[in-house]
């Protein structure tokens, strides 16, 4: 019996030191996160300073809640671009019942968030019963959510600083470095989710979901059932992120999550999720929350101004893009 | 070609089929699938069900796994009449597992999480633990004789017939003893085809009963104990490949050879 040896390269064993790290997914972002926080604290030297690493953190909160839950339902291999509305719509229905009705806080926030999870349920049953792609599905579901929030607020915006003493608490400088509250807990969120990613059963089947869902099925994974999940907790992430932001600001109005969406995609993909699904890094994703708080206050503590901004974050993603590319092929080859 | 197969001894008729099939029929619209057909699998045996386009092999096995519903007929498992109504049936009431053309793998994950995919052996039932993991992959990849560089490799980066391996490997690991092979060297070169019939020689040295739909009468003479041969929906011919040969059954499967269970299924 002839034995014929595989031609497929084995990209784990007896490789050298450079290939392997090179082989680490998580590796370029965090060049990136690197290079570009060297680069400012060199051009800047307010960068370092703990207060400019509070500001980073604090605002770095609110995409960071989103990005956690959107990096979920990109594994799994669908899209949600209400995320931003969502959170318009969650703040809206929070400040509303605050502002006119009187309900205490945690039960405004209740509301608030259940609205959200209607969004999400919303989403699921459009994309997996309806059977729309969830591109299309989603896009039509932001319209809603945010019209739903407009017509709320009846397109003005309230004032509720007064009302929102704990969720403003949720904020405050902790005596870790004076990170937020919320930031701390945001990352243990990230770390218990990368852990449950990498080493628990869930990491799989989600990545099987996302990557082959015939496959997911052949095995007895509940394939609806997994998505369903990651569509309202991307939806549950996206409404604590809009309160977050009346914390922040005190006021509410429905543009609350306009402009999120790019932001949120670019980074789960930044940290190495696609849009095709079935891969993405729970701890890149992190990364690339870094990265963009970085890149964002780097420019502004520079003198860049804020409508240059966009272009020249447009230049790094597609630079970081580039050399991810690279780095694969290097990595193969 | 280094693979041969002992062929098995007529079964005798008493032995128990380890899976049977009377009178199947299937209709789709005005066109008949199956008209009356009787399927039998021994255990232990490597049959080959042949046939040209729109024979009907695809339905049968489509039947037997439990993605369609047949319109008549009976199925038994060791001589039991069971109902299948989905593949989840066809697996639990019968270990049969079907591997189609596109394999189901997951090409981003690598062979042995493919392997134990929704099974991981696990701590606390929740970590998975992956020594044991990859220790167990190891073992059943070597059952089967796979050739593969580790379990460690994404499956992305297989061969067609070392893809093929993994997708049966799965489904032993599953504790699976039937296997359905649906056109299993269909998109494979030479030595890809070589590749996989080893792993049927390999499947049947462990015990496990594989039936193969196939056009490759090469892949069929050398893997197969037993032909089958469908013709427009009926059964019309059954050969030992011992007693058989390639012009015969061609014969049976363009009906140049009049069918020789036409009449009596």
């Amino acid at each position: 019996m002839t034995t014929h040896k595989t031609t497929a390269p084995s990209p784990n064993f007896s490789q050298p030191l450079y290939k392997r790290v090179l082989n680490i997914p998580e590796i370029g972002v965090l060049g990136a996160v690197l290079v570009f926080f060297g680069a400012f604290v060199v051009a800047n030297n307010t960068m370092a300073e703990p207060a400019n690493l509070a500001r980073m953190a604090l605002q770095g909160t609110f995409l960071g809640v989103a990005a956690f839950g959107m990096a979920f339902l990109m594994i799994a291999g669908e899209i949600d671009l209400s995320s931003g509305s969502t959170a318009g719509l969650s703040a809206a229905v929070a400040g509303l019942l605050l502002h006119n009705v009187g309900w205490p806080e945690w039960a405004s926030y209740t509301a608030a968030l259940l609205a959200a999870l209607l969004v999400g349920l919303l989403n699921s049953f459009i994309v997996l019963k309806i059977r729309m792609p969830s591109f299309f599905a989603t896009l039509g579901t932001s319209f809603l959510a945010w019209g739903l929030a407009i017509w709320l607020l009846k397109g003005t915006w309230l004032y509720v600083g007064e009302m929102i003493p704990w969720l403003k608490s949720t904020l405050d400088p902790s005596p870790f470095f004076g990170l937020p509250y919320a930031f701390l807990t945001l990352l243990a969120a990230y770390v218990i989710g990368d852990q449950l990613m990498r080493r628990s059963v869930l990491g799989p089947a989600l990545v099987a979901v996302g990557a082959n869902p015939r496959a997911a099925t052949i095995v007895g994974i509940p394939v609806a059932v997994v998505k369903t999940l990651c569509f309202v907790f991307v939806s549950l992430c996206c409404g604590i992120a809009g309160l977050l932001v009346i914390g922040y600001g005190g006021t509410t109005d429905a543009a609350i999550g306009e402009g999120w969406l790019l932001w949120v995609i670019a980074i789960v993909i930044i940290g190495g999720g696609s849009l095709r699904g079935g891969v993405g890094s729970i701890l890149g994703v992190l990364l690339g929350v870094l990265l963009i708080q970085i890149i964002r206050i780097g420019l502004a503590n520079a003198g860049v101004k804020t409508n240059a901004q966009g272009i020249v974050v447009g230049v790094i993603l597609l630079g970081a893009a580039a050399l991810d590319v690279l780095r694969r092929r290097v990595a193969q080859y | 070609m280094a693979t041969t197969i002992t062929p098995t001894a007529p079964q005798p008729a008493a032995v128990q089929p380890i899976l049977e099939a009377r009178g199947l029929c299937k209709a789709f619209g005005h066109v008949q699938a199956l008209n009356n057909v009787n399927f039998e699998l021994y255990r232990g045996e490597v049959v080959a069900l042949i046939g040209d386009n729109g024979a009907g092999k695809s339905t049968l096995v489509k039947i037997l796994s439990g993605i369609y519903r047949k319109d008549a007929g009976q199925i038994l498992v060791d001589g039991r009449p069971v109902d299948i109504h989905g593949p989840k049936d066809a697996e639990r009431l019968a270990g049969i597992s079907t591997v189609y053309q596109d394999l189901a793998l997951v090409d981003v994950r690598d062979v042995g999480s493919n392997i134990y995919l929704h099974m991981e052996p696990t701590r606390f039932g929740f970590w998975i633990d992956f020594k044991k993991l990859y220790a167990d992959a190891e073992r059943i990849i070597r059952t089967l004789r796979i050739d593969m560089p580790s379990v460690r490799v994404n499956v992305g980066e297989l061969s067609g017939g070392q893809r093929q391996g993994v997708a049966i490997a799965r489904a032993l690991a599953r504790g699976r003893h039937i296997f359905m092979l649906d056109e299993p060297t269909a998109a494979l070169g030479v030595e890809q085809q070589h590749t996989v019939n080893e792993l049927i020689a390999n499947l049947k040295a462990e015990g496990k009963t594989v039936l193969v739909i196939s056009h490759n009468l090469e892949h069929v003479f050398a893997v197969a104990d037993r032909l089958i041969v469908l013709r427009r929906g009926r059964r019309v011919g059954t050969r030992l490949k011992t007693n058989t040969t390639r012009e015969e059954i061609v014969g049976l499967i363009t009906a140049a050879i009049q069918g020789d269970e036409e009449g009596n299924t």
